[in-house]
């Protein structure tokens, strides 16, 4: 008889689709979505939360660009890892799945922030002008005096 | 004692319709070979759009004045050098709200074909197909409107940074609409689809909808 | 019941036999065609590494005459033989063909032929993509190719920076060629990647785990996630070239806001993991071809198996050190030095693990062990010379000069390159049932060797010396008329050595036509599965399925030890060996839209460069292409389906589980009950 033993580092062989254990119901899945956009909501809000330099008109509720930046990012990676997880089921999924998928975002994500990060990117995003970082110390030009002609024999 | 732990598992697939032709053959994680191919083809995009956001990052502000238009009549009404001036963030909170509907029909009509239900299934991957045409149609308003507005493809790198990504990400969707109309297809010929199929075509567009969450915030939100 | 009429999975719910409609109503799909329809419309994972072998060969010798050239035109000061304009479309379209259309092609050659042999299973995950992949992957190299006569050759060097890639440097159409080239070229790459991921991942042998696989086996799975995650990104780069030069936009026009620096990144985070696609494969070689040809496993197999790894990953921090001069700035240039310096040293652990390996052993000097050795050398002095440059004063110097040459060409001819050779030696026997001749093989060997070094030895103390690169000519009294001289007849000779190859397999091949006697399926007393099956590779690959207890099963299913810990021979090949007459095994049958979609890619390809209206055929072709695939079923409902093929554990039978969708058909149990037995007597004799 065929005995499945485990010596191995395999990927465990009883998540065969996901279909045994924990899987989400309909009604699981209406409520990742209201989450979602509800989410959603918050995100489009930040519209009307930081200045806009671009329109000093804008209606905003005065916070740091910085800290609406921030939030911004943290709910887009909710949003991201709750839709991979749970609409694309790889919370019920073998781990092998995850790992590949992640591992190609994480790959991403490093590569281009070190490439962004080779440009002059992070201090001067949100400007105007597009800015070089400064250079070696401006040298001040010679002193343009003529210096004095002194005739031989003459005094003062 | 032979070290079985490799030994092929079965795939349990709970379509009892008719059998699709290359049938579940056992492989050694217990994931069809189908399923891990696109999830190894979805890490890999991961490079593919981060590299076109990258772009847009890099770009966004960056100089090259173009003429700014009124979109109803046409007039100057100044210049800009940043596509992100254009941006009207009201109507692609609806596109994005369209979108992220469509992930949550898609995750039911998934669930349907696992029920083999097909009326139920033809039902909830029209309505994701739909909203995908429906989000694609609102970006091509939004890409016409920036044209009149004056921002074309070559107005300057951020407005074609612009383009490029989300160009990118509406063909993105449109061949997702073109794989969910064609899944609806398949259910009325003798050749049903499996279950997994619809999920793997599914993947697809919950990836397609994961990239607008990117865009969307990176590119349209943060200042 | 007898057995052989149990029920067929691939039988519609009916019970007719047959689907009763054709898809798309147009075709029928190939049945068992032969001759040269045999070869177009395969899904065979062999016919398709032969087919990239025959096709990496055609193209190795374009680029390499495109080399002669070159060299003919450096033999001397102020030789006229090729142009300014021209000299640089044959030094572009030499590199470029060297490592799209030779390098990598012949290694997924060897990747194609050997991987679904050395992990146990009958093809690979998805056969039709993989056939698809060559199609598209030659169809591309023809497109390419075809810039020669259509306007020339792309001429911005295979690195292709901007502003030169634009249209106001580079007005002909030749970068346009590169750029859609590149991209129809990388498809073919991508679509493999995943393909052979699927298949190691999810297609071994029952009890070949992850630390049984052989070094190639391993080697070639890190070389498809390299393809996987940085073939992307030169496709974003090539994208935004070709908008730049057919589509009016300035993302690499710095003027207009545009950065070349995007270009160069982009470029080099894919260039970079580039390198180790192409010389990992080599490595995977020369890990099977020692051991055999020592008599003594490999030394340290978890570590050549974890360097591998590390060197993958470790590849994608690097990439800068190709952009030290161009002003990236300290702290950017300072990061990349270090993380330079650090990836040699998994490179290093893999050349002593060989030379361990080697120690000690009753070394055989086949002609395969031959070029494997030399790859173990020239190797390494690449790989010093690479040290070098990862100091980044050291580099400032040497970047853009023959230095920088010499040290790629010897990683690049002397490792990959040798690393290939070696591999064609070793497993020539298994593809095609005869052996190349040792006595013109050494000659072969030798003549390539010693060509190489004399041309591209020379090149280190001319880079040194100053003598720039990308040039189409240099001054009398400079000092490098000498070496250059030297170098031209080092580039004549490995072209006589390859000549000498040809005239081997000519030869060879005649010389087995007219015995008739082949070399048995074992010819060098190996150790990885491959050899478990007659040769050539009989079509099914294996009978059954093997079961996999231990590193190098066949191996040690030939050799135990004696009462005194010696090795001792515990069984003879043709017991060991399958025989390869299993009957009626059902494959994947062949297809015709594999070839249909790559034939679409050359007319969208012209429709981007010269004329709209040549694409339209082309999107024709690829819809139809695609919507017949995806219709036709990957199995003929009507190929030959009997089940008279004595499996082990397999797609259909796994190991005590009734052979599914079977309904109600008591011959199947029959069938599963066997093959219980089958596996219990192969336990026993364990």
């Amino acid at each position: 008889m065929a005995v499945v033993t485990d010596h191995s580092t395999s990927e465990p062989r009883d998540v065969t689709h996901g279909d045994d254990h924990d899987h989400p119901t309909d009604q699981t899945f209406w409520k990742v979505g209201i989450f979602l956009a509800a989410l959603t909501a918050i995100e489009v809000s930040t519209y009307w939360w930081s200045p806009d330099r671009d329109n000093l008109d804008h209606p905003n509720l005065g916070i740091d660009s910085r800290i609406t930046a921030a939030s911004l990012i943290i709910m887009m990676t909710i949003k991201f890892i709750t839709v991979a997880m749970y609409f694309m089921h790889l919370k019920y999924e073998s781990k092998i799945l995850r790992r590949v998928f992640f591992s190609g975002l994480i790959l991403a994500v490093a590569v281009y922030l070190a490439t962004l990060s080779s440009f002059v990117f992070w201090n001067n995003s949100g400007t105007d002008e597009f800015q070089y970082a400064p250079r070696a110390k401006v040298i001040p030009p010679p002193p343009t005096e003529p210096p004095p002609i002194t005739k031989p024999g003459h005094s003062g | 004692m032979i070290d079985l732990a490799t030994a092929p598992a079965e795939i349990v697939h709970d379509d009892h319709g008719t059998h699709d032709e290359h049938e579940a053959h056992a492989t050694v994680t217990g994931i069809s070979n189908e399923k891990l191919a696109m999830w190894v083809f979805l890490g890999s995009e991961c490079l593919l759009f981060g590299g076109l956001i990258s772009t847009y990052m890099l770009y966004k502000n960056r100089p090259g004045a173009f003429e700014v238009r009124d979109a109803a009549e046409g007039a100057l009404t100044g210049t800009s050098a940043k596509v992100s001036a254009l941006f009207d963030i009201p109507f692609t909170s609806v596109s994005s709200f369209i979108l992220l509907a469509s992930s949550l029909t898609m995750v039911f009509a998934v669930t349907a074909a696992k029920r083999n239900d097909f009326e139920k299934l033809r039902l909830w991957l029209g309505a994701t197909a739909a909203l995908g045409a429906t989000f694609v149609g609102g970006q091509m308003y939004e890409f016409t409107t920036f044209v009149r507005e004056g921002a074309t493809f070559s107005s300057n790198v951020s407005t074609s940074a612009f383009y490029a990504l989300t160009g990118f990400h509406g063909a993105h969707v449109m061949i997702g609409v073109i794989m969910l109309l064609s899944t609806v297809a398949l259910t009325f010929r003798a050749r049903t689809p499996k279950a997994e199929s619809v999920e793997i075509v599914g993947l697809y567009w919950h990836f397609v909808d994961v990239v607008w969450i990117l865009i969307f915030t990176v590119i349209y939100l943060i200042k | 019941m007898a057995i052989t009429t149990a029920r067929s999975p691939l039988e519609l719910p009916s019970g007719a036999d047959s689907a009763g409609v054709r898809p798309l109503g147009v075709f029928a799909r190939p049945v068992k065609p032969t001759g040269w329809k045999n070869w177009l419309f395969t899904v065979d994972h062999k016919k398709i590494g032969i087919m990239y072998g025959v096709g990496s060969m055609f193209f190795f010798v374009v680029g390499g005459l495109e080399a002669l050239l070159i060299r003919a035109q450096l033999a001397r000061p102020g030789q006229k033989l090729l142009s300014a304009d021209l000299y640089n479309q044959v030094f572009t379209m030499h590199g470029v063909t060297m490592v799209f259309l030779v390098v990598m092609p012949m290694a997924a050659a060897f990747a194609n032929y050997l991987l679904p042999l050395q992990i146990g299973a009958r093809d690979v995950a998805f056969p039709r993509l993989n056939a698809l992949s060559f199609w598209i992957w030659i169809f591309g190299a023809l497109f390419f190719n075809s810039s020669w006569l259509l306007g020339g050759g792309a001429d911005g060097g295979w690195f292709n920076y901007a502003p030169n890639n634009g249209v106001l440097f580079s007005p002909s159409h030749g970068i346009d060629f590169y750029a859609v080239g590149l991209l129809i070229t990388g498809i073919a790459s991508l679509v493999s990647a995943i393909n052979l991921i699927v298949t190691v991942i999810n297609m071994r042998a029952p009890g070949m785990t992850w630390f049984k696989l052989p070094v190639f086996t391993w080697m070639t799975l890190v070389t498809q996630f390299l393809l996987l995650f940085a073939l992307p990104v030169i496709t974003v780069a090539l994208f935004l070239l070709m908008f730049d030069r057919l589509y009016g936009s300035n993302f690499f026009n710095a003027a207009l806001g545009g950065d070349p620096m995007l270009w160069q990144h982009l470029f080099w985070i894919f260039g970079h993991p580039e390198v180790y696609i192409m010389i990992l494969p080599s490595f995977g070689i020369v890990s099977e071809v020692i051991p055999v040809f020592s008599r003594k496993p490999i030394f340290g197999y978890p570590f050549m198996v974890f360097s591998g790894i590390a060197i993958g990953f470790m590849g994608w921090g690097v990439w800068a050190h190709h952009m030290f001069a161009s002003g990236i700035g300290p702290m950017s240039v300072t990061a990349f030095s270090l993380s330079t310096m650090f990836i040699a040293v998994p490179t290093g652990v893999k050349i002593l693990n060989w030379i361990a390996t080697m120690w000690g052993g009753r070394i055989k000097y086949t002609v395969a062990m031959m070029f494997s050795i030399g790859l173990v050398g020239m190797f390494t002095i690449g790989g010093l010379s690479g040290v070098t440059h990862a100091f980044a004063p050291a580099d400032t110097q040497q970047t853009d000069t023959y230095y920088i040459v010499a040290h790629f060409h010897y990683v690049l001819f002397g490792g990959a390159l040798l690393g290939l050779f070696s591999g064609f030696y070793f497993w020539w026997p298994k593809v095609f049932g005869y052996m190349l001749r040792e006595g013109i093989g050494k000659w072969h060997f030798w003549l390539t060797l010693i060509g190489f070094n004399l041309t591209f030895g020379p090149m280190h103390i001319l880079g040194l010396q100053g003598m720039s690169r990308r040039i189409f000519t240099y001054s009398k009294g400079q000092g490098f008329e000498f070496w250059n001289f030297v170098a031209t007849i080092g580039a004549f000779t490995i072209a006589v050595g390859l000549l000498v190859f040809f005239y081997n397999v000519l030869v060879s091949h005649r010389a087995y036509k007219k015995s008739g006697i082949g070399c048995g399926p074992d010819p060098w007393d190996a150790r990885s599965l491959e050899w478990m099956i007659p040769s050539p590779a009989p079509e099914h690959n294996f009978d059954e399925i093997p079961v996999i207890s231990e590193l190098d099963e066949f191996w040690h299913r030939k050799y135990g030890h004696d009462e005194n810990g010696r090795l001792a021979r515990v069984a003879t090949t043709e017991d060991v060996a399958q025989k390869g007459d299993a009957q009626n095994v059902h494959l994947p049958s062949p297809s015709y839209w594999p070839i249909v979609l790559g034939a679409s890619m050359p007319f969208i390809g012209y429709g981007l460069i010269f004329n709209i209206a040549w694409a339209i055929p082309g999107v024709l072709l690829l819809i139809a292409g695609m919507f017949g695939w995806v219709i036709e079923p990957s199995t003929d409902p009507e190929a030959p389906q009997s089940h008279d093929d004595h499996d082990g554990p397999t797609e259909d039978h796994p190991p005590g589980l009734a052979a599914p969708n079977v309904e109600g058909d008591p011959a199947a149990g029959l069938v599963a009950a066997a093959q219980d037995a089958e596996l219990e007597a192969i336990a026993e004799a364990h």
